[in-house]
């Protein structure tokens, strides 16, 4: 009865336009002074111990800053390019472009609205451009942009996981498979009604496009590298991961793309050198980032430096004949055969080899089945991408009529000046004003979000003052509740609340009430925490308080209502997704426990 | 209405200036440490053994110090669906309705802040459990069972040794040890220096409320609330896309 008080009044605050946080703080402090003894002084601590007193949470402004730079520096530009390049010629394509970059946006930041934001206000143009209906691209880029919290990383994740004490690297694992799936439901949604409605589709550009596309997106990609392989290699914590990614966003911003910063406006090769020195500096510029590599490597493994510089020695070697034998080729005509036969050699190859040592070893099969993909991406993906990408620099360069020595000469003193500027110019870019520009809004989210956090974690105090959840847990068990009923009601309770409050916030308070239901249940905490968040996604397309749907029409210049009505088509793809999720466990945990091993429940 | 906050005069701008380039060195600074351990813990295998605290006393600076500049910025999210039900002269009654509210909660967390922090710095903490000054009566006295306390201020023990766990005293070491703790010497931070954002940043956050409340009252913003979490950058795409399309 108590609690229904409590929660009639954070309604009703809420109803009569106070900020979430003020409503949820207010409600339980009043509801301390009045029906226990707590103090307010230890109200204001635990206000002050929720940022300090949360290791976990600290990730949660790293990683918005992480994407904060992202979303200005241009890289979501540069993945909307690769993704038209891969996809856009099917029938529907430039949508399922949109989709694509929205998942690759979404591996890169922890948030649906900076996802709809990143990708939507530069897809959505496009694709009315190119013939659709503005409605139709606002419904699939609000729809895919919440991945964003599904794909790790993921802010909301990170709250469960500190809400409930689980790993925030098994959650983060977890949301890969339902991630993907979710993407791909989308991706086939619109090519039946492309189909059906004979959208236009766009033009095949050529793998060289494909692979040049990579390679400029690349560098924002490898963030991903960073944050799950740190994690996962057990190099960092999920904190010092985010932490580390906003500092290597800052500097592929900044210094790679300057799209932002001091150096904006600068590019690597002058004007009238692009097509000249192209060749010449991916030569340089191969070489120098494969010294770099080596030398991280060398330097956490504890190896020898001359290793690296072999290493790069070698390579530019390698490149050097490769580029000749490019810029030949392309004068005579057998380019193609050239490339298809040097990404045999240095990918296919080492590929093939790869793949068979991982069957041929007994270890299990999804294990195997991942051992494979990263055998892919890491040993054929590479190659293949500097083999295309120097086939490209070579027929700019004929297009210029330069000689192949030229090139390197004006790729070398490219690299070389621009290096130098970077270096200059590492300092100013600290205290440069698009820097603080973007500090400042990191900060300002972080800020909004953590006020409800810590008003949300007062209220869970309340919560767990009064032992609601176990009530909850006894009087649902004595209703002889099952597994499936049970999580009919939360995904019930959270399509409800979802509607109404901030993911995450919803998730501090929500969280421990089911947490222990489920566990007694028998139901996997990892597998409780995905069926949230998906839920969460839901919410975030469903009026009155949908993010996504504020955000889109605000990109997309459209009223609220008719985003709604745009999204319905792909809202009902959601649903029967979170019922897939719902009730088949192994989309979740699958992963999680392969890479982790079983989770062990202690509670 | 975010970000679109104009100072009126010389001296807000100069403390809009502060406030934001305080938000961006806190923020910067978190970054900053948590990346130097890393790379020190892998690259020289030592560590600042005080960086993870600062950081984590970095974070709670800068989201207690931010409370108040999302209220003036209007920045805090709210549920706006019922309000856009109403007519603006009700709007508004509602709006002055919720910035009391806010302005009572920040009053009660004021309250807290103070007798957290205060027995830390070796001051007193107030009496009473909701309003200074007034505390239970014994049975069957007082006015509803409350009375005036002798003092707004009780005796508190004095706390001023507590000290944190690892942040050392960059300066100012000797005069911190002669006013908080009667000259004996600290070997880390006391605790009070990084709490003392606590009682600032509400204190700063009435202030706020009441500049808001006078701002609703003479009809310049009309709630306290935005219902959504990236107006900025919704407003820059939005511009640019009508230019495009």
């Amino acid at each position: 009865m108590d609690v229904a008080i409590l929660f009639g009044m954070v309604i009703g605050l809420l109803a009569i336009g106070l900020p979430i946080a003020v409503a949820l703080g207010l409600s339980s402090t009043l509801f301390l002074l009045v029906f226990s003894d707590s103090s307010l002084a230890s109200i204001a601590q635990s206000l002050y111990q929720a940022m300090a007193g949360h290791y976990t949470l600290l990730a949660i402004p790293f990683f918005i800053l992480a994407s904060s730079f992202m979303s200005t520096g241009g890289v979501a530009r540069r993945i909307i390019d690769f993704a038209i390049a891969i996809i856009g010629h099917v029938r529907g394509g430039l949508a399922i472009a949109g989709v694509l970059a929205c998942m690759l946006f979404a591996a890169l930041s922890g948030s649906s609205p900076a996802t709809v934001v990143a990708v939507g206000s530069i897809v959505i143009a496009g694709m009315v451009k190119s013939g659709y209906s503005k409605d139709f691209a606002a419904g699939v880029i609000c729809n895919a942009g919440t991945l964003g919290i599904l794909i790790p990383p993921s802010i909301v994740m990170v709250v469960y996981a500190s809400a409930t004490d689980v790993s925030v690297g098994r959650m983060f694992l977890a949301g890969v498979i339902p991630g993907l799936l979710a993407g791909v439901m989308l991706m086939i949604t619109i090519y039946v009604i492309a189909r059906i409605k004979n959208l236009p589709k766009g033009e095949w550009l050529g793998w060289s496009e494909i692979f040049s596309t990579i390679l400029t997106a690349s560098w924002g990609l490898f963030l991903m590298v960073v944050i799950l392989g740190g994690i996962y290699g057990g190099v960092f914590t999920p904190t010092e991961a985010a932490a580390i990614a906003s500092i290597y966003a800052f500097i592929v911003s900044i210094f790679i793309y300057r799209d932002m910063g001091p150096l904006k406006g600068r590019p690597w090769l002058q004007a009238g050198e692009e097509d000249v020195g192209l060749l010449g500096m991916r030569i340089w510029g191969f070489t120098l980032v494969t010294l770099i590599l080596y030398s991280v490597a060398c330097f956490m493994l504890d190896l020898p430096m001359s290793i690296a510089f072999w290493a790069a020695g070698i390579f530019l070697v390698i490149a050097l004949i490769l580029g000749a034998l490019m810029a030949q080729a392309v004068k005579d005509g057998w380019e193609m055969l050239l490339a298809v036969g040097a990404v045999a050699l240095f990918g296919l190859l080492p590929m093939l080899y790869g793949l068979w040592s991982i069957w041929s070893s007994d270890a299990g099969a999804i294990f195997q089945i991942i051992q494979s993909v990263m055998a892919v991406m890491v040993l054929l993906l590479p190659p293949a991408v500097f083999v295309f990408a120097m086939l490209r620099a070579a027929e700019r360069l004929a297009v210029s009529g330069e000689t192949y020595d030229r090139s390197v000469m004006v790729g070398a003193t490219a690299i070389i000046r621009s290096n130098f500027e970077n270096i200059v110019m590492a300092i100013p870019a600290l205290v440069h004003k698009d820097t603080k520009h973007t500090l400042l809004e990191a900060g300002k989210l972080t800020i909004m979000l953590m006020f409800i956090i810590a008003n949300a974690l007062i209220l869970k105090h309340v919560l767990t003052d009064e032992q609601i959840p176990q009530h909850i847990t006894e009087a649902m068990l004595a209703a002889g509740l099952g597994p499936i009923t049970f999580l009919i009601i939360v995904n019930i309770i959270l399509l409800i609340g979802g509607q109404f409050m901030e993911p995450s916030g919803l998730i501090v308070i929500v969280a421990p009430l089911v947490f222990p239901i489920a566990i007694q249940l028998g139901i996997d905490p990892i597998h409780l925490g995905i069926i949230m968040v998906v839920n969460m996604e839901i919410g975030m397309i469903t009026p009155p308080v949908g993010l996504n749907l504020f955000v889109t029409s605000g990109v997309a210049n459209m009223s609220m209502m008719r985003v709604v009505r745009a999204a319905l088509p792909f809202l009902a793809v959601l649903f029967v997704f979170l019922i897939l999720v719902t009730y088949i466990p192994w989309l979740s945990t699958a992963l999680p426990t392969a890479y982790m091993g079983p989770e062990i429940i202690t509670n | 209405m975010s970000g679109a906050y104009i100072p009126k005069n010389r001296l807000g701008a100069i403390v809009h200036t502060l406030e934001e380039s305080l938000i961006a060195v806190l923020m910067g600074l978190m970054t900053i440490v948590t990346f130097i351990n890393v790379v020190l813990r892998y690259g020289f295998d030592s560590s600042l053994i005080w960086g993870l605290e600062l950081t984590l006393v970095l974070f709670a600076w800068l989201v207690l110090f931010g409370i108040a500049y999302g209220f003036k910025v209007v920045s805090h999210l709210g549920v706006d669906a019922v309000l856009n039900l109403l007519k603006p002269s009700r709007r508004r009654w509602l709006g002055i309705l919720a910035a009391l509210l806010c302005i009572f909660y920040a009053l009660l967390l004021l309250k807290g802040a103070w007798d957290y922090w205060a027995p830390f710095a070796g001051l007193d903490a107030t009496t009473g459990r909701v309003i200074p000054g007034i505390i239970a009566a014994p049975e069957g006295s007082g006015w509803f069972g409350f009375m005036f306390a002798d003092s707004i201020f009780e005796n508190s023990r004095d706390q001023g040794w507590y000290e944190t766990e690892q942040l050392p005293i960059p300066f100012a070491k000797e005069w911190l040890e002669a006013t908080f703790n009667v000259g004996e010497e600290y070997e880390k931070m006391p605790r009070f220096v990084p709490y003392a954002m606590l009682p600032f940043a509400i204190a700063l956050m009435v202030f706020r409320l009441v500049q808001n409340l006078i701002r609703i009252v003479r009809g310049e913003i009309d709630c306290l609330i935005v219902s959504h979490e990236a107006e900025d950058a919704v407003e820059e795409a939005g511009a640019t896309l009508s230019k495009e399309t």
